[in-house]
């Protein structure tokens, strides 16, 4: 181990930083929230780094257990007067109009058919990885993703800008 | 739609999402590894030190917050701090905040506030404001002390006595206060999060280390605090994330508000009585409602000072009727009144309206205009109402031609009237 953490979690970080931000991104809806996660995760993950077999799959289930714990505190917080606001940006930039829209539906789904959706849809992984990286059965990801599917269906800004 | 048809748009979105590619993580989780090694330091050091910390303790004020990585959370923390003190040591803290005007405010900002903070937590903090009054109205000393559930405020020889609010903020004297406003924006999430980063660390200011914070403007500006609209920088106290000095940036770019601490001391012990409730000033006697008043002679004899009125009334203007705000003195006398003038067919011309100079009216910003040589005042024009104020033997005064007042309309009058009719006030 180095001063600055073991050369392979360097490196680990250089790689993943993207796809981790991303599905942080997806499960948090705002990038400030997502960096904080990810960094947090990341520095747990430093702790024991020498004695994990998976790292993608205990990096992403840290993060996710991280944006749980966050949103937990958060509750008890009181930021602003005004909660942000999520609705539609009014803009005619169509990514961050795409941004807004999947990321305030996908806030409306449960944490863990999110993270199926996110892993699923947004970020590609086949179920088989998507279930690795959850530490959860194939059938387990392709029921959540069935039923978050479902539930997506009925949201009304999915099919609002076709 | 189907679910066939959902995933197909979850992926669409996804991919017209365009999330942006190449985060450089690293440092930003480097900054948290120390903190972890120290940690685990400290865990298997823990039971040895025991006795060594139990005496540091008593001696050694706990400073360290923590260190938030990302500029977000710095801001959260940095607001938390701002807002209550939160996780601060008792300090002692000198601070002055310089505000220049940038857009239309109600009740504008004074434009310099010196404060004195003695800070012993959240509910025990006494703080005392030299408050520069604008349009050079002079200065008044404003002293807030909180023990407990109780805050008592003085002012100008009066103390009342008011029961706390549950988070215990901290008082403020500036008025609405941009920093917390601005942190607590830049902390959260949402279309109208403004962007945050952390620029490294900053000079020392009141001997401390400091880290700078960068707030840009916000996405979804109010007039009601345009301080806190465009971007501001912050310098952080390094270790406990208190505001040391905030510039903070209004419309176009232009610097409106100043904060800067002067003086800091961390572990501070506050002599006793320092958070002494003062006894508050007896209530007095309640006074009749607000009344009209039948004429001159009765408004001299309920007014608290000799009115300042016109010595000759022009174009044919007579006096139609006088009301009373119902600011009363503890003697019940009135301390404020205005006085509708008719013009020669009886229908509302002009108000003329005079309080204590300190009195909260709105000072409309405009042209300076000479009423007459010696005295100047502030005309305001604008949707059919011309509004001419100023202040003369310690009261605020103010001519109002057309528009609507108390939704009474006002003919109006031509401006050189108004300013002739100014110009003849006398006592």
């Amino acid at each position: 181990m180095t001063e600055q953490g073991p050369a392979d979690f360097k490196e680990f970080v250089q790689l993943r930083s993207d796809k981790l931000l991303h599905f942080a991104f997806w499960m948090t809806g705002n990038w400030e929230d997502a960096k904080d996660a990810v960094q947090e995760s990341l520095a747990k993950a430093y702790r024991v780094w020498a004695r994990i077999e998976h790292p993608d799959a205990y990096v992403h289930r840290l993060l996710v257990n991280t944006i749980r714990s966050s949103y937990r505190a958060r509750r008890r917080e009181l930021l602003v007067a005004d909660p942000p606001d999520l609705g539609l940006a009014d803009s005619g930039d169509q990514a961050l109009t795409s941004r807004t829209v999947l990321a305030g539906a996908l806030r409306r789904l449960p944490r863990r058919q999110r993270a199926v959706v996110v892993l699923r849809y947004c970020l590609d992984l086949p179920v088989t990885e998507v279930a690795s990286l959850l530490n959860c059965s194939a059938g387990t990801v392709k029921s959540q993703s069935s039923k978050a599917l479902a539930k997506l269906s009925q949201d009304p800004e999915i099919g609002e800008l076709r | 739609m189907n679910p066939a048809d959902t995933e197909r748009r979850v992926r669409e979105l996804a991919a017209a999402a365009d999330l942006p590619q190449g985060f450089d993580t690293w440092s930003d989780v480097l900054a948290r590894l120390p903190r972890v090694r120290r940690r685990r330091t400290a865990a298997r050091a823990a039971v040895a030190a025991v006795a060594a910390l139990a005496v540091a303790a008593a001696v050694t004020v706990p400073l360290t917050i923590g260190a938030p990585a990302s500029a977000a959370a710095a801001a959260r923390q940095a607001a938390a701090v701002a807002r209550t003190g939160a996780g601060l040591p008792p300090f002692e803290l000198t601070e002055t905040t310089a505000t220049t005007p940038v857009g239309f405010q109600p009740e504008p900002p004074p434009p310099l506030v010196t404060e004195h903070i003695d800070y012993a937590g959240p509910a025990r903090w006494r703080d005392e404001s030299v408050i520069t009054e604008p349009f050079r109205e002079g200065t008044q000393t404003i002293t807030q002390i909180r023990d407990g559930s109780l805050i008592a405020s003085v002012a100008a020889g009066q103390v009342t006595i008011t029961r706390a609010g549950g988070r215990g903020e901290f008082p403020s004297a500036v008025g609405p206060r941009a920093d917390l406003v601005k942190l607590l924006a830049a902390g959260s999430a949402g279309r109208c999060a403004p962007s945050a980063s952390l620029a490294g660390n900053g000079p020392l200011i009141a001997g401390r280390p400091t880290l700078i914070l960068r707030v840009g403007s916000s996405p979804c500006p109010s007039a009601d605090i345009p301080q806190a609209d465009g971007p501001a920088t912050f310098w952080l106290d390094r270790q406990t994330y208190l505001v040391l000095r905030a510039d903070l940036h209004g419309p176009g770019n232009r610097l409106a508000q100043t904060i800067t601490v002067t003086g800091l001391r961390y572990g501070v012990a506050f002599p006793a009585g320092t958070f002494r409730l003062p006894r508050p000033t007896p209530r007095p006697a309640p006074c009749p409602p607000a009344r009209s008043l039948p004429g001159v002679a009765a408004l001299r004899s309920a007014l608290a000072y000799p009115p300042l009125l016109p010595s000759a009334l022009p174009d044919r203007l007579r006096v139609g009727t006088i009301g009373s705000s119902g600011a009363t003195t503890s003697r019940c006398k009135i301390t404020t009144f205005d006085i509708t003038y008719q013009d020669a067919s009886g229908r509302p011309a002009v108000q003329l309206s005079e309080a204590p100079q300190n009195y909260p009216y709105v000072r409309f910003p405009g042209r300076a205009v000479t009423i007459r040589p010696g005295l100047t005042g502030t005309l305001n024009s604008g949707s059919g109402m011309t509004i001419l104020w100023w202040i003369q033997d310690g009261l605020y005064i103010s001519l109002q031609s057309g528009g609507i007042t108390a939704g009474v309309p006002l003919t109006g009058v031509p401006t050189p009237v108004l300013i002739h009719l100014a110009a003849s006030l006398r006592r």
